[in-house]
């Protein structure tokens, strides 16, 4: 059905040409916050969708600006599946090292504050809250695929490529992504 | 060898699994797996409430997280990170130039401009070389009367204009205003570009002479065609002197022209 062969040796290739040739030139900081503002929505909307919240997400996508700033991108490469990389091993790191403190995450603090914030806008609450819980739901791995598939619209090459993973557990991590997100909320309706 | 089963030829008992659907959903399959899928779908009702399903938590999935992005505003943190160090947008008349000139406090105008003047009067050389070294020529350097180079610029030149001024340099006017003291001052700009120097200066016209205020040594970068041009750079404390000193509005070229046949009185 799908070869995948060809984009993972071509990325090798690359990688293994960029390390023979030394040090790759890498994007001034001027140019790099240029980039980061023209893609900052995206990187938000992946940060959000796979913390499964806003105050996770905005905590996720500063610290990965903090991280492109500090060690800086090869101007040689696409942006955006860098950029996306550098936020999903930040948010990798991130989870694990929340599971040794077991802290409150300023999502948790921000709904908290948030209980008393009226009827008015309670439904809408309740259909992102089914929503966001449903995603919260899903495995880690199985946020990341539905995240730059179904949110960002990449193709499963382009996925695998970000990812680093084969596209066939492109395709099954986010099949299983999506069963369980039916199952998490079977009212809704066409 | 086992003959194929009719599920293989009946669309309606095509047994479609989610990671076939998934693929399907996204386009990711080949034609011809794509046709079966859809033959499928088109003929089993379960399907297409699966596949419907499916299609609301994504679209949900898609507008929610891009509406969060889209009107949330970014954080304060962000914004230090990304924007904080971009120069504060500026009013359309100080984009008219990209030179720079740094505001120096009062006591050290007077000395700096005559530094920068030697500078620029050493690199006119021909224009006066018996006078440029003597504590004198620096003064005179700083009042431009009508037999210095620069003053036809500035008397006469709109903005925008580039006026040979010797045969290495060239001058251009970058705008013009009144000062609270109700002298009309001119930014302009002095380059060479085959010796690859250029300077800055805010120059004043008091009882017939142009006197400058302000003046920096610009730097520069040579191009394709081996000339040396000035390089933009930020222009805050340009613009903040500009602002600070400026009375009404920024003369337009007509006014200009208008100033020029009325010998600025």
């Amino acid at each position: 059905m799908i070869d995948d062969s060809g984009s993972l040796r071509h990325h090798h290739q690359e990688a293994a040409a960029r390390a023979a040739n030394g040090p790759t030139l890498k994007h001034s900081n001027k140019m790099l916050k240029e980039l980061l503002l023209e893609n900052l929505d995206a990187l938000r909307r992946f940060c959000f969708s796979i913390t499964g919240s806003a105050a996770d997400g905005d905590d996720l996508a500063q610290g990965t600006i903090e991280l492109l700033l500090k060690k800086g991108v090869p101007a040689d490469v696409p942006f955006l599946p860098w950029m996306f990389r550098v936020c999903k091993n930040h948010w990798i790191d991130s989870l694990r090292a929340r599971s040794k403190t077991q802290t409150a995450t300023a999502d948790e603090l921000e709904r908290h504050q948030g209980t008393h914030d009226g009827e008015a806008d309670a439904y809408h609450r309740v259909q992102v809250s089914e929503l966001e819980r449903a995603v919260e739901q899903l495995d880690d791995d199985q946020r990341l695929v539905l995240s730059l598939v179904s949110v960002q619209g990449f193709s499963y090459r382009e996925a695998s490529e970000t990812l680093e993973i084969p596209i066939g557990t492109v395709m099954s991590r986010l099949s299983r992504a999506r069963k369980r997100l039916l199952e998490l909320t079977q009212d809704n309706k066409p | 060898m086992k003959a194929p089963g009719p599920e293989q030829y009946d669309p309606k008992h095509l047994v479609i699994d989610d990671l076939t659907l998934s693929a399907w959903l996204d386009e990711e399959l080949d034609s011809a797996e794509a046709r079966r899928v859809q033959s499928a779908v088109d003929a089993q009702p379960e399907l297409q409430q699966r596949l419907a399903r499916l299609l609301v938590n994504e679209r949900r999935l898609r507008e929610h997280f891009t509406e969060m992005a889209e009107t949330r505003p970014m954080t304060e943190a962000m914004r230090a990170l990304l924007v904080a160090d971009e120069a504060p947008s500026r009013p359309w008349f100080l984009r008219l130039t990209d030179w720079t000139i740094h505001r120096l406090p009062r006591p050290a105008l007077a000395t700096t401009a005559l530094a920068l003047a030697l500078v620029v009067g050493l690199q006119l050389g021909s224009r006066s070389p018996e006078g440029i070294t003597g504590p004198d020529s620096l003064k005179l350097m700083t009042q431009l009367g009508p037999d210095h180079p620069w003053f036809e610029l500035l008397e006469s030149s709109i903005t925008g204009e580039t006026l040979p001024l010797s045969d290495s340099q060239t001058g251009r006017v970058a705008l013009t205003y009144r000062d609270l003291d109700g002298h009309w001052c001119r930014q302009f700009s002095v380059q060479s570009p085959s010796e690859g120097s250029a300077m800055a200066a805010v120059a004043c016209r008091d009882a017939g002479r142009w006197g400058i205020s302000l003046a920096q040594p610009m730097p520069v970068r040579q191009q394709g065609d081996g000339l040396f041009r000035a390089a933009s750079g930020g222009t805050a404390a340009l613009d903040s002197h500009i602002m600070e000193s400026m009375v009404g509005d920024v003369l337009m070229p007509a006014d200009e022209n208008e100033m020029i046949k009325q010998g600025w009185q």
